[in-house]
């Protein structure tokens, strides 16, 4: 998959007229705030108990490292350009919102390096907590560097 | 009765003075002089260089960040900027207790820019040069590697802490 990188990304969007803004799918997983653009969607559903070689837990995805439930699951499903099927299972959706480009912030130099790895490329301040803006394009091309395949063993899943 | 050009006692009183008041001026320049923050992390307390700290934040949400290693623990915001957070305990071998309940400590050291969580400040002080001492040599582990010198300071050695050198240790 040609997924651009997420400075790039950013920048593009800040230099585009018409694109000073962001359509942000809002969710939490394990307590965790993200964002992600909703423009890497093509839909989500709520997810009730299928499994598939094409659907990946976001907490596994992303290394949280410890186990985390599911309460509420939607699947997500992430365009690939025709590149496979790529779902992820989140928890707790919470809104599609447009943010502006200007409340955005990047990720500080210290972590960015190992952020960047996980997918993680910014920040939303919002209502008083940091919510972590996700790329799955640059998610799915790390793990492709990284030779794809689940980063951990299921751990204490529940639907 | 002293001649016109013979000068009145007072005279040379004053010149001695105000040539012994610049000699101890100079003896001051010539002191330079060091401010160190005394801090407590865990059990011990350490010391950074007082020019690598802008600021002390209380009551800092420390946001965890999945996929960070345990020295990182996560991002705050100050002011509207997203700082990271470093762990230092980690490295000294004092765990942080949990929730954590003291303060950041913003540090800016060269290209090292981040949050260090401590647990509380003990003093300020200023320092002659005369007083750093090189490392103690009985420092083990990874403190070791981030100590560049020590003060005595209420009788205790206390080790003072090179951010330069944590900012070396935690480069990714």
């Amino acid at each position: 998959m040609s997924a651009p990188d997420a400075g790039e990304q950013v920048a593009g969007a800040v230099a585009e007229p018409g694109h000073a803004a962001l359509n942000l799918l809002l969710f939490s997983v394990g307590g965790v705030r993200f964002g992600c653009d909703a423009e890497q969607l093509t839909g989500f559903a709520a997810w009730e108990g299928e499994e598939g070689g094409d659907l990946f837990r976001f907490h596994e995805e992303l290394g949280f490292g410890r186990p985390v439930a599911y309460r509420s699951p939607t699947a997500l499903s992430v365009g690939t350009g025709g590149k496979g099927s790529y779902r992820v299972l989140i928890d707790q959706l919470e809104e599609i919102a447009e943010f502006s480009i200007q409340k955005l912030r990047p990720l500080p130099p210290l972590l960015e390096p190992l952020a960047l790895r996980k997918g993680i490329w910014g920040v939303l301040p919002l209502e008083a907590q940091l919510v972590l803006l996700v790329d799955f394009q640059l998610l799915l091309k790390k793990k492709a560097e990284q030779g794809g395949g689940r980063h951990e063993t299921e751990q204490g899943d529940s639907a | 009765m002293a001649s016109s050009e013979e000068q009145l006692k007072s005279e040379l009183l004053l010149e001695e003075l105000k040539r012994r008041q610049r000699s101890k001026e100079i003896v001051d320049v010539e002191e330079e002089r060091l401010k160190v923050i005394i801090f407590h992390c865990g059990a011990n307390r350490y010391a950074f260089y007082g020019g690598d700290v802008r600021e002390f934040l209380p009551n800092c949400k420390i946001s965890w960040v999945p996929g960070l290693p345990d020295y990182l623990p996560g991002l705050i915001n100050v002011r509207g900027d997203i700082e990271s957070v470093v762990d230092i305990g980690h490295f000294l071998g004092e765990p942080q207790s949990e929730p954590f309940t003291g303060l950041i400590a913003m540090a800016v050291r060269g290209d090292f820019r981040s949050g260090v969580m401590i647990d509380a400040i003990q003093d300020v002080v200023d320092l002659p040069l005369s007083a750093i001492g090189p490392p103690l040599a009985t420092l083990e582990g990874a403190a070791r590697d981030l100590v560049s010198a020590t003060i005595v300071y209420g009788g205790e050695t206390i080790s003072l802490i090179d951010l330069g050198k944590v900012a070396a240790k935690i480069s990714l």
